[in-house]
């Protein structure tokens, strides 16, 4: 929750402001706000570091831009940190607040006793060295990417805690056994490192909510409320959990398209180490070495989603995939599209979601564009889940091509749809783009000078709140002579006629209402039960 | 969705979505006019609070907001990282062009699994130990293809996966090849199985070097325990199957397909008991048939042997005789069967026949009702209105709803006030109850008059059902004066002056209604159920008193029954009357206004 503590902070200044004071290479740690030098800007802006891992003999730093999205965190080298500023340390911990979290710690949901044994039996090595001791990542050069990392975190970490005091590391050991059970003497590396990286999220998270002057069951409380919610149904959950705030993967091979991941996505931790994730771009099957995937290649035998087609044009093609039926290709899709969806979950399985992707044609097969999944029963009336438009296919007009298909979709059932909440930031200029285009057309298209909401609704498919928000939006409601009128601004229909300019030159991107073959799918009770 | 906002100087209207809405030109609107956006609520953008106020989003609201109100704005993007479409220079080789698109739309239900053939894919140090492999064969020994080895090496890990799915916690013991061996099946052929030996080395040595877990990293799923909520590389957990909520109904109805299930298996149990012991008889007959040509041939043999002729018919069978019985028996004509389990089609009626069949049959019936009334009616004028029409007009006025109800005391409580009567015509042969229940009688649509007992049923606010009821107490004289009617009521402020209410008890409507109130119930020998089917005639003066109490009784019991015990679940008359009224065959009755309706009831 990086961005929740950044807004908060944003408005209220003096309660979060941790100290402030001139800052070294070495002092440096997880939590520390800095300005760090952002080349696209160029400027420097404020960040927080978020891992620390040693590359030859040199401290790599992720950072997050403050009022930047995280898929622009990055790993930076040190010359980049302008350290002549004052850094804004992470806020200590306030003794008032220890009793709560201990409490806390031994709330029911978790055996004190087990806790404690396995937080003794774990080596700290952080312990050992002692605090800030730069040395020891150096020394780990020539570890995995991974592990460099994580042996980082835990130096770094006992720093942190040293300020405090021991009850405090205690209590960041015993959540990090709470959240990862492996994390006993017998674990691998990965897992070992996975569970340093869960030590710095838990301590990260405690923090967090103390810096938000709240103890910490409220958070726990949200996540449990947040897990409730998904239990039965929805995609999105906002209370990622903290290692997913580092990027994992760094660099994805689709197809003839080299990308780079935005977010954290769970593919297997091994893969982490990868310099290049291979994914095949018909049955979206994931490969760590290259050797592997070519041999995939040479098997697979798909071409094209592994579900049927319900719309075909010149350009592109939609396939109908139930996660039921399709377990394992809807489970390579999710891991694919969390690396660009920050808000994806994939915490349950994809058997309640039906997926509709839309495809390019060309003699090697349906390359897929983008899609969106959607619930088979949605309980508040969503009719997207999770939508993307592949990175490599971004900007081109696809993404209106993928929300006008859902509307479609829902027009067909008959019912009116939205959504699923929260949107993403492009997620939501997309969809204002494309409710834009819809509402002014339909107000256009309209013969008779008056109109409805709901009628608007109707005729789109979209639900009266999003009308209502695309006309207030557009600053096309107004309040004329005693009542509420809809107002067909100058700048709108101006914008309108270039649109319809650019369209000409450049061709649009519409659909076929009439190309889709679909009936809404009917579930019987078996199948709509989630067990198999 | 549309609360009016707060802080306004005055009221504005809500904005309703049903609410029509004029679609104006900037121009049509008085600027001046248009004060704010008052009262409609901002809508949430549905991005999470923290992001809303991320820079590049809030640089591409402002610049298209400012595109609405009609700046000039360069369309601002939100930055993303890189995308690169990279010459990969083996793409053709990776993806050979191979797609041709069929006509039709695509329809496809293979899995990933179904065409990616063997899961295992060999990785660049399986294939320097598959070349060094080959080399150190013998020459003329069997080359190991990359598909049998990766076949190999599939087969290990899905046997280690199934037998040992905890070699990641436990390293200490990998199974070793001989009982790895054990479990090849079939599914290897021999040569293969030689190479496996030797495969098996590399396997282990590669399941080793990854800590024990699959060689190929696989997702990390939950492990059963509720600790692994916080792991983030945990992921597609399943999802708890929502509860089915637990009702009676369901309960009885999967005890009915329970009960259904075993019947078929019972049924299915039965016809195949059945074939078995015809199988048995069946063999049985071989076997005598058989029997009997071995003793045949035996015979042959020994008349051959001894010359004896003749009597040669017993050695052949013959064709068996039809029986007479037989021929009485006409020949069964198959009807085929169809699928769907519906009659045959030769049976299908058209529905013009079905109709044309009944209009013919009510043709008939009236035809005869009449020339059988014609007769008596000789010599009569007859001066009855409608008498076979069908009266379907609603009575309108205060009269409407207003059902004719008489009463009369049943000897004994009617079987559904003790609650274990099976229906209201188990009365007792023996009049003898000692607590005689009122019954109300409801008679036919239409209104009846003013001074019989009559009931209706309303609704009122809120859903209260409201009965009223009319001509219960005694009718006043008609006599009575006006003046005197004044009178009573100014009477209160004197209180010296007594009214005069002149009153008889041996006046007719006190008589009548008495003798309404004593009338006896109906003839308990005439079964009730054909008064419940006869129709009862609708009066045209919508004299009521007339109708024949017996048929009133029958038709209106059920909710007389209603009413005596104070149950008003039925729905009182009003609506299950009409299907009686509308029989045209019903007997034609002449008005019997006057008639007291004890006499009707007990001779009709």
């Amino acid at each position: 929750m990086p961005t929740r503590d950044a807004s908060t902070e944003a408005g209220t200044p003096d309660v979060q402001t941790g100290e402030k004071s001139i800052a070294t290479i070495a002092t440096l740690r997880v939590g520390v706000k800095l300005y760090v030098y952002h080349e696209n800007s160029k400027e420097h802006r404020l960040a927080e570091i978020l891992s620390i891992q040693t590359r030859k003999g040199t401290p790599h730093y992720y950072v997050h831009y403050e009022e930047f999205n995280k898929r622009l965190d990055e790993w930076v080298p040190p010359t980049r940190l302008d350290l002549t500023r004052e850094v804004e340390w992470p806020r200590p911990d306030k003794p008032a607040k220890k009793p709560e979290k201990v409490a806390k710690a031994s709330t029911p949901r978790e055996t004190p006793t087990s806790v404690s044994g396995r937080a003794q039996k774990r080596p700290r090595r952080g312990d050992s060295l002692g605090p800030g001791t730069p040395t020891l990542s150096q020394k780990n050069n020539k570890k995995s990417r991974t592990s460099a990392l994580a042996e980082d975190d835990v130096v770094v970490q006992s720093e942190a805690v040293g300020d405090v005091g021991t009850p405090e590391e205690e209590e960041a050991d015993e959540e990090s056994a709470d959240i990862d059970p492996k994390a006993t003497p017998t674990a691998t590396t990965t897992t070992a490192a996975a569970s340093s990286a869960a030590a710095r999220a838990a301590s990260a998270s405690s923090s967090s909510a103390k810096q938000n002057g709240a103890s910490g069951s409220p958070e726990t409380f949200s996540k449990e409320h947040e897990i409730e919610k998904l239990r039965t149904s929805g995609s999105m959950t906002q209370s990622a959990h903290e290692i997913s705030r580092v990027r994992n993967l760094s660099k994805l091979q689709i197809g003839k398209y080299e990308v780079e991941p935005w977010y954290f996505s769970p593919y297997p931790v091994e893969y982490t180490e990868e310099e290049m994730v291979y994914i095949c771009e018909f049955c979206l099957s994931y490969f760590g070495e290259e050797r592997r995937f070519q041999r995939h290649r040479a098997k697979c035998t798909l071409l094209h989603p592994p579900g049927n087609e319900i719309y075909r044009d010149s350009a592109v093609s939609f396939f109908e995939i139930d996660g039921r039926r399709q377990r394992t290709w809807c489970r390579n899709l999710c891991l694919l599209s969390k690396c660009f969806l920050d808000h994806k979950t994939l915490y349950y399985d994809v058997d309640p979601f039906l997926f509709y992707i839309m495809t390019t044609r060309d003699e090697y097969g349906c390359h897929m564009i983008g899609y969106f999944s959607k619930e088979k029963e949605s309980a508040e009336g969503y009719n997207v889940a999770c939508i993307l438009t592949l990175p490599q296919y971004q900007r081109h007009g696809y993404g209106k091509l993928l929300i006008a298909f859902s509307y479609e979709l829902s027009k067909r059932e008959g019912k009116l749809g939205s959504p699923e909440k929260p949107l993403s930031d492009l997620g939501l200029l997309g969809y204002r783009a494309y409710w834009q285009d819809t509402i002014v057309d339909l107000l256009l298209g309209n013969k008779g000078l008056e109109t409805t909401i709901d009628e608007l609704a109707g005729m789109s498919a979209m639900t009266t709140q999003d009308v209502i928000h695309t006309l207030q939006n557009l600053n096309m409601l107004r309040y004329f002579k005693g009542q509420h009128v809809i107002c067909l601004t100058d700048a709108i229909l101006n914008q309108k006629q270039k649109q319809v300019e650019k369209q000409k030159i450049k061709g649009k991107r519409t659909l076929d209402p009439d190309l889709i073959q679909w009936k809404p799918p009917v579930f019987t009770a078996a199948n709509r039960t989630w067990n198999w | 969705m549309t609360r009016s906002g707060a802080g306004n100087r005055f009221r504005t209207r809500k904005l309703s979505t049903k609410q029509s809405l004029a679609v104006l030109r900037e121009n049509q609107i008085d600027s001046v006019d248009d004060d704010a956006q008052r009262n409609i609520p901002q809508i949430e953008t549905g991005v999470e609070r923290g992001e809303e106020i991320e820079h590049h989003l809030q640089a591409a609201i402002s610049a298209s907001q400012a595109a609405a109100v009609g700046a000039k704005v360069t369309q601002i993007f939100i930055p993303t990282p890189n995308t690169t479409e990279i010459t990969v220079s083996n793409y053709e080789t990776l993806y050979p062009k191979r797609f041709s698109q069929p006509a039709s739309y695509i329809r496809f239900s293979s899995t990933v699994e179904d065409c990616s053939g063997t899961a295992y894919c060999m990785s660049a140090e399986d294939e320097k130990f598959l070349e060094k492999m080959n080399a150190t064969k013998r020459p003329g020994g069997q080359q190991c293809k990359v598909e049998e080895f990766e076949r190999i090496m599939d087969l290990f890990e899905s046997i280690a996966q199934e037998k040992q799915p905890y070699m990641s916690i436990d390293m200490s013991t990998v199974m070793p090849y001989d009982e790895m061996a054990a479990h090849f099946g079939d599914s290897l052929s021999g040569e293969i199985v030689k190479i496996a030996a030797v495969v098996y080395s590399h396997w282990k040595e590669q399941r080793v070097a990854r800590g024990g877990s699959p060689i190929i990293p696989i997702l990390k799923f939950e492990q059963g325990h509720d600790k692994d909520d916080g792991d983030p590389y945990v992921c597609f957990r399943r999802r708890e199957v929502r509860q089915v909520r637990k009702t009676r109904r369901t309960d009885a109805q999967s005890t009915e397909k329970l009960k259904k299930l075993r019947q078929e298996f019972d049924s299915a149990r039965n016809l195949v008991r059945d074939v078995l012991t015809r199988e048995c008889m069946r063999k049985t007959i071989f076997q005598v048939e058989y029997g009997i040509f071995e003793s045949r041939r035996q015979i042959i043999g020994v008349k051959r042997k001894n010359g004896i002729r003749g009597d040669d018919e017993d050695l052949i069978n013959h064709k068996p005789k039809k029986r007479p019985v037989d021929q009485s028996v006409p020949p069964i004509t198959r009807v085929p069967i169809r699928h769907d389990g519906k009659p045959p089609e030769t049976e299908l009626r058209q529905l013009a026949a079905v109709k044309a069949e009944k209009e013919k049959q009510r043709a008939d019936k009236f035809q005869a009702l009449k020339s059988s009334r014609r007769v008596p009616k000789h010599g009569f004028v007859d001066l009855t209105e409608k008498a076979f029409s069908e009266s379907t007009v609603v009575p309108k006025g205060p009269d409407a709803n207003f059902c004719g109800v008489q009463t009369y005391y049943l000897p004994s409580p009617p079987p559904s006030c003790e609650g274990n009567g099976s229906g209201l015509f188990d009365l007792p042969e023996e009049p003898s109850g000692p607590t005689p229940i009122p019954i109300l009688q409801v008679s036919s649509k239409s209104p009846p008059s003013r001074d019989v007992p009559a009931f209706r049923r309303r609704r009122g606010r809120g859903g209260r059902i409201i009965v009223d009821r009319r001509g219960h107490g005694i009718p006043r004289d008609d006599d009575l004066d006006d003046i005197i009617l004044d009178r009573m009521k100014h009477s209160e402020e004197d209180e010296d002056y007594s009214p005069i209410f002149v009153r008889s008890s041996n006046s007719d409507p006190h008589i009548q209604y008495r003798a309404r109130m004593l009338s006896p119930p109906p003839d308990p020998q005439v079964n009730p159920a054909q008064h419940m089917r006869r129709p009862v005639m609708p009066s045209p003066g919508g004299m009521q008193l007339g109708t024949p109490a017996a048929l009133l009784a029958a038709t209106a019991a059920q909710h007389a029954m209603g009413f005596a015990g104070y149950k008003l679940t039925q729905h009182p008359g009003q609506q299950q009357h009409p299907q009686q009224q509308q029989q045209p065959n019903a007997p034609q009755l002449p008005p019997l206004a006057n008639r007291p309706p004890a006499h009707a009831q007990v001779r009709r």
